[in-house]
C-alpha cells in the first residue's frame, strides 16, 4: 500500500540498509498475509462450524424438496467449480512468469502476462457471478440458510479480494505503459 | 530547547512544524505519536467520566441517575474507550514516537501508512461516538442510541431483533475502521522493527520495550481477523438477514463467542505487553542497573503472546463446553502465569543491587508490579473453572480487571508519561504534583477496587444498574464510588501538572534519567530527522556505555560511534500530505452511509468508496519526497 | 514536598492496607448471595478449591509484594552516593529456579481443579432426581416441572434431600441461572441444552439472579428458590396442580378478558390456559415479590406494575413488534377496572 520504494540513489547516501537484506514492502507484504490467512481462516472455520446446521435446503450436496415441491439436487457444481479454481491457480502462473519478466527486464513479457494474469482474474470473477446467479436461481440466498449465509459471505469476500487484486494489476500495468 | 539551536545541516528538506494544516499532513512519527496520545488522553477523560456516571448510580441502593439501557450504555462505551480508544492509542503514541528513536531509525518504514493508521483510528474512535450526536435528535435520547450491549457484545442479544436500535451498529462498524488502522499500524511496525534496525542491533540488541511492541503487533496482526471476521457476521445479520447468530435458524451465539474471545484474550496481552516493555525500560534506568535476564525477560514476553492464542475458552467456562474443554483451557491459562511470573522475578532482581532513585516514574512503575500482581493472581483464580463458576459475571472479575488494566497497563503508561516526557518535550515534569499524582492515584485506586473483590465474593454480579439495600452490598459500593471520586480528582491533577510543566518545567537535557538507550542520546525534543549520524550499535546498552563503558573517557562527552559509510547528505524526510487523512474519510464515509436512511445512504456509501479510491490514487501517484 | 519519612510510611499503609482486607475476606460475606457459605456438596466442591486457591494465592502475593519493597526500600540510593551499582546482567540458574516454582503451586491447585472440574460436569448422579426445566425469558425465569404438570415463574420449589437435576433453556438471548448458596452459575444459551444439579439440604429461601447482560432489566432478572420439607414439597404441588376457582363472570376477569392479558398470561382453570410468553399466573397471589423479585407482591406494587411495568423494570412496554414478548404498560385502563383486576390476581392463590 505505502507508495513506491525510494529511488536507489538517495536511499544509498542516508539510511543505514534494510536489516533483513529484502525490501520494506516484501516484510509487510508477508505480514500482510499472514494475517489474511486468519481472516479467511475464520470465515472458513464459520464455514465449517455450520456444515450441518442448515435448517431448511438448498444444501451443498444432499437433496432437498422446497415447499413448492421443486427438488433442488446437492447444489455444489464441483465440475464448474474446478474449471473457476484452476483458472485461478493458472493467473498464479502467469504472474509468476510476469514476475520473471520484471526480474529480466524483459518488459514485453512483464506486461502481456501481468494483463494475463488480471485476464485471469476476471475470468474467475466470471465464473463466480455465474454461480452465484446459478445458486440463486436454485433458492439459495443470503438469508435463505446458513449454508448460504456462510457460502456467499466467504466466496463473497473472496472474490472481491480478487477484484482487489485484477484492479491492482490493471493499476501497475497502466503505471508501466505510462512510463515507457 | 535544545533543537531549536541546533543546526540541520544535512537535512535536505525541512518542512512546517506550526499550524493546523501541519499537523493534519504529518508524516513524522514523532508528531503522529503525539496526535495518538494527545487523542487517547482525551479519550480517557470521556470514558472516565462514564466511569464516574456509574460509580455515582452504584453509590447506594436504588439510585436513579442512570438505569436500564443507558447505564448498560455507559459500561458498554466506557469498556470499548478504555480497551480501543485509550490504552491501544496510547501505547502506539509510545511506539510512534520511541520505536524509531530506540532502534536508531528515522522514521518507520511506510511514514504515509502510518498517518493513516492514525487518521483511521480517529475515524473509528468518532464512529463508535457518533451516538452522542444521534441521541441529540432521537426520541428515546441516550438510552436509545448508545451502544448497550457489553464490551464483548454477546450474539444474540446484538442481533436487530434484541437491539433494535443504532447503538450497536455503531459499535460494530467502529471496531471494524479501528481493526483497519490497528493492521495497518501492525504492518508497519513489524516492518520497522525487523527490517530498520541500525547497523549492529542485533535482535537480542533491541531495547525490551521494542521487543514488546514487536509482540504486541504480531499479536494485532494475528488476532484482528478474527474479531474482524466476527463483527463482519454480526453486520451481515443486523443489515442483510443472514442467519450466524440466530438460534430458530440453526445459528449458534457461541460461535460469537468463540470469534470473540479468539481475539478478546491476545487483546488483553496487547494492552498490557506494551506497559510491561516500558516497565522493563523505566526500572533499569532508575536502578542504574541493567534489566536482569533480559533475554529471559524477552523469551518470557514471546510465550506470553503464543499462549495468549490459547485459552480464550476461560471466559465462557459457564456455557458448558464440557469437562475436557474446560481442563484443557485450564491448564494453558495457569501456565500463562509462568512466563509472567518470570517477568516480576526479572524486574524485583533489577531493582536488587541497584541504586534505586525514587522519580514519579519509579513510583508509577513499581506500583505498576504491585497491582499487577495483585491482578495477575485473581485472574489465576478464576482460571479454576469451578472457582469461575462463581467469579464469572461478578464484581470479583471488575476488580480482575482493573487491576490488571488500571494498576496494569494505565500505571505503566503514566510511567513512561513521566519517563518520556522530557524527551519528548524538552522539559521535565514537576515531581513534587508527580509523586501527589502518584500517591493519589495509587490509594484511590486501592480504594475504588479493592473492595469490588469483595462485593464480588458477596455475590454482587457485575453490570446490574441497581441493587437493594437487603443484597448487603451498599457499604462496598460506597467506597468504591468515594475512591472513584478520588481518582477524578488525581486526574484533574495530573493534567495540571501536564499543562504547567509543558511551559515552566525544568529544561530537561538530552538526558535528564542517565538513560541507557539511544533516544537518550539525541537532543530533546529531538530534530525531526532524529539522528544527524546513524549510530553503530555494539551493545544492548548503547548510550550507557558511551558514557559508563571502558572506552569513555573521563570528562569528554559522551559519543557513540558511527555506523560506517552512512555519513554522507542529504537526509530526506517524506513529504507530508493529506491523502492518507482523505483516504481515512473515505473509510469513514462509507460506512456512514449503512447507517444512513433509505437509498441515500446507498449514494453516501458509493461517494465513500469514490472518496477512498481518490485518496488512494492521489497518494499512490504522489512521490515521496 | 514529599521528603523521605512521609512516603514510607504512607507506602507502607497502602501495602499492607489491601493485605489486611484480603485477610478478612472469608469472615465478612455472609449476605444472601454469598459465593462461600455453599450448602451443597457441590457448592462444598467449588468452595475447597476456592480457599486452597485463595490461600495459595494471598500467600505468593505477600511474598512477592515484600520482596518488591524491601528491594526498593533498601537499595535507595543513599545520599551522596555516586557512581554506578555492580551491573549484573543476569543468572540462569536463579532463572531456572523462579520458573519451577510457580510450576510447583500451579501442580498443587491443577490436581484438585480437573477433579472438580470434572466431577461438576458429570451427567446427573444419583437415582431419580427431580426434573426441572428452566427457560430464561425477558426478564424473568419460568419453571416447569414435567413430572407433576406444574409450570410457575420466578419461585422455583425443591424438596430438601433429593437432587434436583435442572434444564437450561432460552428461546431468546442467553440468560445465566446463578443461586450462589446452591451451586455455580451455568449459561442458558438458545439453541443449546444445558444441565446444572445439586441437592438441597438446607431447608429455606435462597437467592438467585440471571448472570448474563441480557438487555434493559437485567439487573432486576432475580428469582428465589425456596427449599421445602418433603411435605412442604407435596403440599405446594397439589396446590399448584389445582385450577384456580374463577368465576368469568367477576369484574376482575372480565377485565383479564378484555385488556387481552390471556394473550401473555395463562390461568388454570379458566379457557384461558396456554400462553406461554409471560409468567404462569395460576396461583400468582401466592409469590411472595413480584415481577422476577423486583418489588414485593402487594396490591399496590401490582396496581403500579400493570399500570407502568416500564417505570418498574425499564425496556418493558416497547412497542415494537419485534419485542411482543415484553409486558405491556396498561395506561387507559380505567382506575376500577384496574381494581378488580388486582382484586382479582391477588385472589389467585
Ligand atoms: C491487561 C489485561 C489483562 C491481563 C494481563 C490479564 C491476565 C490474566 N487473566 Fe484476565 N481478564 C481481563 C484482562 C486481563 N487479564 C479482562 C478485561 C477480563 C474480563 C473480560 C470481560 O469479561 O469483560 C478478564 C477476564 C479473565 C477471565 C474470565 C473471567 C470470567 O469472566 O469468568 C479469566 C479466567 O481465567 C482471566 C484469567 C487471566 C489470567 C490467568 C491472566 C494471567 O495472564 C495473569 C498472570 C499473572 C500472574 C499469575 C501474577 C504474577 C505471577 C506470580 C507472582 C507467580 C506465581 C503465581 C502463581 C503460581 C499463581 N481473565
Ligand atoms: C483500560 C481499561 C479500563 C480503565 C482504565 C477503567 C477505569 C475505571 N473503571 Fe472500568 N471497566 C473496564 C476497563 C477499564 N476501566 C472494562 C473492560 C469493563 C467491563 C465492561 C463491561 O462489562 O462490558 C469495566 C467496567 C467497569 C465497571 C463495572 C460496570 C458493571 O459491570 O456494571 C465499573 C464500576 O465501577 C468501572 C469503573 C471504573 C472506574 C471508576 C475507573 C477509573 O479508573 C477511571 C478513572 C478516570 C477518571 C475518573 C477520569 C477523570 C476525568 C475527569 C474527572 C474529567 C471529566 C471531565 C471531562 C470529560 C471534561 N469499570
Ligand atoms: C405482550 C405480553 C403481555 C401482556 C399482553 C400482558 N403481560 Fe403481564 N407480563 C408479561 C411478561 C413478559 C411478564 C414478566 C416481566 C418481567 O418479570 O420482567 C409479565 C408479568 C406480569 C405479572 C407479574 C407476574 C409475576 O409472577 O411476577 C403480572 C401480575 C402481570 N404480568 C399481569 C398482567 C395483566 C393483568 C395483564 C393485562 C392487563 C398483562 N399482564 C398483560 C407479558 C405480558
Ligand atoms: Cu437474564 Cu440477565
Ligand atoms: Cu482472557
Amino acid at each position: 500500500m505505502a507508495a513506491a520504494p525510494a529511488p536507489a540513489s538517495h536511499a544509498q547516501h542516508a539510511h543505514p540498509p534494510n536489516s533483513l537484506g529484502l525490501p520494506h514492502i516484501k516484510v509487510g507484504f508477508w505480514t500482510f498475509i499472514g494475517s489474511d490467512c486468519l481472516f479467511f481462516g475464520s470465515l472458513i472455520a464459520a464455514y465449517m462450524a455450520y456444515r450441518n446446521s442448515s435448517r431448511v435446503g438448498p444444501f451443498p450436496h444432499a437433496e432437498w424438496t422446497a415447499p413448492d415441491g421443486t427438488v433442488v439436487h446437492g447444489i455444489l457444481n464441483i465440475p464448474i467449480t474446478s474449471v473457476s479454481a484452476f483458472v485461478l491457480l493458472m493467473s498464479s502462473v502467469a504472474m509468476v512468469i510476469a514476475l520473471d519478466g520484471v526480474v529480466r527486464n524483459h518488459r514485453v513479457q512483464a506486461r502481456l502476462f501481468l494483463l494475463l494474469t488480471a485476464i485471469l482474474g476476471l475470468l474467475f470473477l466470471g465464473f463466480q457471478s455465474f454461480e452465484f446467479t446459478e445458486f440463486y436461481h436454485n433458492g439459495l440466498s443470503l438469508q435463505q440458510n446458513l449454508f448460504g449465509s456462510t457460502f456467499f459471505v466467504l466466496t463473497g469476500f473472496h472474490g472481491t479480494h480478487v477484484a482487489f487484486g485484477v484492479l491492482w494489476l490493471l493499476t501497475m500495468l497502466v503505471q508501466d505503459l505510462r512510463h515507457p | 530547547m535544545a533543537s531549536a539551536a541546533h543546526p540541520l545541516p544535512h537535512v535536505h528538506a525541512e518542512y512546517a512544524q506550526t499550524g493546523i494544516w501541519s499537523w493534519l499532513t504529518t508524516v513524522d512519527h514523532k508528531r503522529i505519536g503525539i496526535l495518538y496520545g494527545v487523542t487517547a488522553f482525551l479519550f480517557f477523560l470521556l470514558g472516565g467520566a462514564e466511569a464516574l456516571v456509574m460509580r455515582w448510580q452504584l453509590i447506594a441502593p436504588e439510585m436513579d441517575v442512570a438505569t436500564g439501557k443507558t447505564f448498560n450504555g455507559l459500561f458498554t462505551m466506557h469498556a470499548t474507550t478504555m480497551i480501543f480508544l485509550v490504552v491501544m492509542p496510547a501505547g502506539a503514541a509510545f511506539f510512534n514516537y520511541m520505536v524509531p528513536l530506540m532502534i536508531g531509525a528515522r522514521d518507520v518504514a511506510f511514514p504515509r501508512l502510518n498517518a493513516f493508521s492514525y487518521w483511521v483510528f480517529l475515524a473509528g474512535g468518532i464512529f463508535i461516538n457518533l451516538f452522542w450526536v444521534t441521541s441529540l435528535f432521537a426520541e428515546g435520547g441516550l438510552g436509545g442510541q448508545i451502544p448497550d450491549a457489553g464490551w464483548f457484545g454477546y450474539a444474540n442479544l446484538t442481533s436487530r431483533q434484541y437491539s433494535p436500535g443504532p447503538g450497536v451498529d455503531f459499535w460494530m462498524i467502529g471496531l471494524q475502521i479501528l481493526g483497519v488502522g490497528s493492521l495497518a499500524a501492525g504492518f508497519n511496525f513489524i516492518v520497522t522493527i525487523l527490517n530498520m534496525r541500525a547497523p549492529g542491533m542485533t535482535m537480542m540488541r533491541l531495547p525490551v520495550f521494542v521487543w514488546m511492541t514487536l509482540v504486541v503487533q504480531f499479536l494485532v496482526v494475528f488476532a484482528f481477523p478474527m474479531i474482524t471476521v466476527g463483527l463482519i457476521l454480526l453486520t451481515f445479520d443486523r443489515f442483510f438477514g443472514t442467519n450466524f447468530y440466530v438460534p430458530a435458524n440453526g445459528g449458534d451465539p457461541l460461535l460469537w463467542q468463540h470469534l470473540f474471545w479468539l481475539f478478546g484474550h491476545p487483546e488483553v496481552y496487547i494492552l498490557i505487553l506494551p506497559a510491561m516493555g516500558i516497565i522493563s525500560e523505566v526500572l533499569p534506568t532508575f536502578s542504574r542497573k541493567p534489566l536482569f535476564g533480559a533475554p529471559f525477560v524477552i523469551f518470557s514476553g514471546i510465550v506470553i503472546g503464543l499462549l495468549g492464542f490459547g485459552v480464550w475458552s476461560h471466559h465462557m467456562f459457564t456455557t458448558g463446553l464440557g469437562p475436557v474443554a474446560d481442563s484443557a483451557f485450564a491448564i494453558t491459562t495457569m501456565l500463562i502465569a509462568i512466563p509472567t511470573a518470570v517477568k516480576i522475578f526479572n524486574w524485583i532482581a533489577t531493582v536488587w543491587g541497584g541504586h534505586v532513585v525514587m522519580t514519579t516514574s519509579m513510583y508509577f512503575a513499581v506500583g505498576f508490579v504491585a497491582l499487577f500482581v495483585i491482578g495477575g493472581l485473581s485472574g489465576f483464580m478464576h482460571a479454576s473453572p469451578p472457582i469461575d463458576l462463581h467469579h464469572q459475571d461478578s464484581y470479583f472479575v471488575v476488580a480482575h480487571i482493573h487491576y490488571v488494566l488500571f494498576g496494569g497497563s494505565v500505571f505503566g503508561l503514566f510511567a513512561g508519561f513521566y519517563y518520556w516526557f522530557p524527551k519528548m518535550t524538552g522539559r521535565l515534569m514537576d515531581e513534587d504534583l508527580g509523586k501527589i499524582h502518584f500517591w493519589l492515584t495509587f490509594l484511590a485506586m486501592n480504594v475504588t477496587f479493592f473492595p469490588m473483590h469483595f462485593a464480588g465474593v458477596d455475590g454482587m454480579p457485575r453490570r446490574i444498574f441497581t441493587y437493594q439495600a437487603a443484597d448487603g452490598w451498599t457499604e462496598w459500593n460506597l467506597i468504591s464510588s468515594l475512591g472513584a471520586f478520588v481518582l477524578g480528582a488525581s486526574v484533574l491533577i495530573f493534567i495540571y501538572n501536564w499543562l504547567t510543566s509543558l511551559r515552566r518545567g525544568k529544561v530537561a537535557g538530552n538526558d535528564p534519567w542517565d538513560g541507557a538507550t539511544l533516544e537518550w542520546s539525541v537532543p530533546s525534543p529531538p530534530p525531526e530527522h532524529d539522528f544527524d549520524r546513524v549510530p553503530l550499535v555494539t551493545s544492548s546498552r548503547p548510550w550507557w556505555d558511551a558514557k559508563h563503558g571502558p572506552s569513555h573517557k573521563a570528562g569528554a562527552p559522551p559519543a557513540l560511534p558511527l555506523a560506517p559509510g552512512l555519513a554522507g547528505p542529504p537526509i530526506h524526510l517524506p513529504k507530508p500530505t493529506i491523502w492518507p487523512l482523505v483516504t481515512a474519510s473515505g473509510i469513514f464515509v462509507f460506512w456512514l452511509g449503512l447507517l444512513a436512511p433509505s437509498s441515500v445512504g446507498l449514494y453516501v456509501s458509493l461517494g465513500g468508496v469514490g472518496l477512498l479510491l481518490f485518496g488512494l490514487y492521489s497518494w499512490l501517484y504522489e512521490p515521496l519526497e | 514536598m514529599l521528603r523521605r519519612a512521609s512516603p514510607r510510611l504512607a507506602s507502607l499503609a497502602a501495602w499492607l492496607a489491601p493485605l489486611l482486607l484480603a485477610g478478612c475476606a472469608w469472615v465478612i460475606g455472609d449476605t444472601e448471595m454469598s459465593t462461600v457459605h455453599p450448602t451443597t456438596e457441590q457448592g462444598r466442591a467449588i468452595q475447597g478449591i476456592y480457599a486452597l486457591t485463595t490461600w495459595i494465592v494471598l500467600g505468593i502475593l505477600v511474598v512477592v509484594e515484600a520482596f518488591l519493597l524491601y528491594a526498593v526500600f533498601r537499595y535507595r540510593r543513599r545520599d551522596g552516593e555516586k557512581g554506578v551499582p555492580r551491573q549484573i546482567h543476569g543468572n540462569t540458574p536463579l532463572e531456572v529456579g523462579w520458573t519451577l516454582i510457580p510450576l510447583v503451586f500451579i501442580v498443587i491447585v491443577m490436581v484438585p481443579t480437573l477433579q472438580i472440574t470434572c466431577a461438576l460436569q458429570q451427567p446427573a448422579p444419583g437415582p431419580n432426581p427431580l426434573e426441572v426445566k428452566v427457560t430464561g425469558k425477558r426478564w424473568w425465569f419460568e419453571f416447569e416441572y414435567p413430572e407433576y404438570g406444574i409450570v410457575t415463574a420466578n419461585e422455583l420449589h425443591l424438596p430438601v434431600g433429593r437432587m434436583a437435576n435442572l434444564g437450561l433453556f432460552s428461546d431468546n438471548v442467553i440468560h445465566s441461572f446463578w443461586v450462589p448458596r446452591l451451586a455455580g452459575k451455568r449459561d442458558l444459551v438458545p439453541g443449546r441444552t444445558q444441565h446444572i444439579w445439586f441437592t438441597p439440604e438446607e431447608v429455606g429461601w435462597y437467592d438467585g439472579q440471571c448472570a448474563e447482560l441480557c438487555g434493559a432489566s437485567h439487573a432486576l432478572m432475580g428469582f428465589k428458590v425456596k427449599v421445602d420439607t418433603p411435605d412442604e414439597f407435596a403440599a405446594w404441588v397439589a396446590h399448584q396442580q389445582s385450577p384456580a376457582t374463577v368465576d368469568m363472570a367477576s369484574p376482575g376477569m372480565q377485565a383479564f378478558q378484555g385488556n387481552a392479558c390471556f394473550t401473555c398470561h395463562s390461568i388454570q382453570g379458566t379457557p384461558f390456559s396456554f400462553a406461554r410468553i409471560g409468567p404462569n399466573l395460576t396461583h400468582v397471589g401466592s409469590r411472595t415479590l413480584l415481577a422476577a423479585a423486583t418489588v414485593e407482591n402487594t396490591p399496590e406494587n401490582m396496581r403500579r406494575w400493570i399500570r407502568n411495568a416500564s417505570e418498574l423494570k425499564p425496556g418493558h412496554a416497547s412497542k415494537t413488534v419485534q419485542e411482543a414478548d415484553l409486558m405491556w404498560n396498561f395506561e387507559h385502563v380505567p382506575d376500577p377496572q384496574l381494581d378488580a383486576l388486582v382484586a382479582f390476581l391477588q385472589g389467585l392463590e
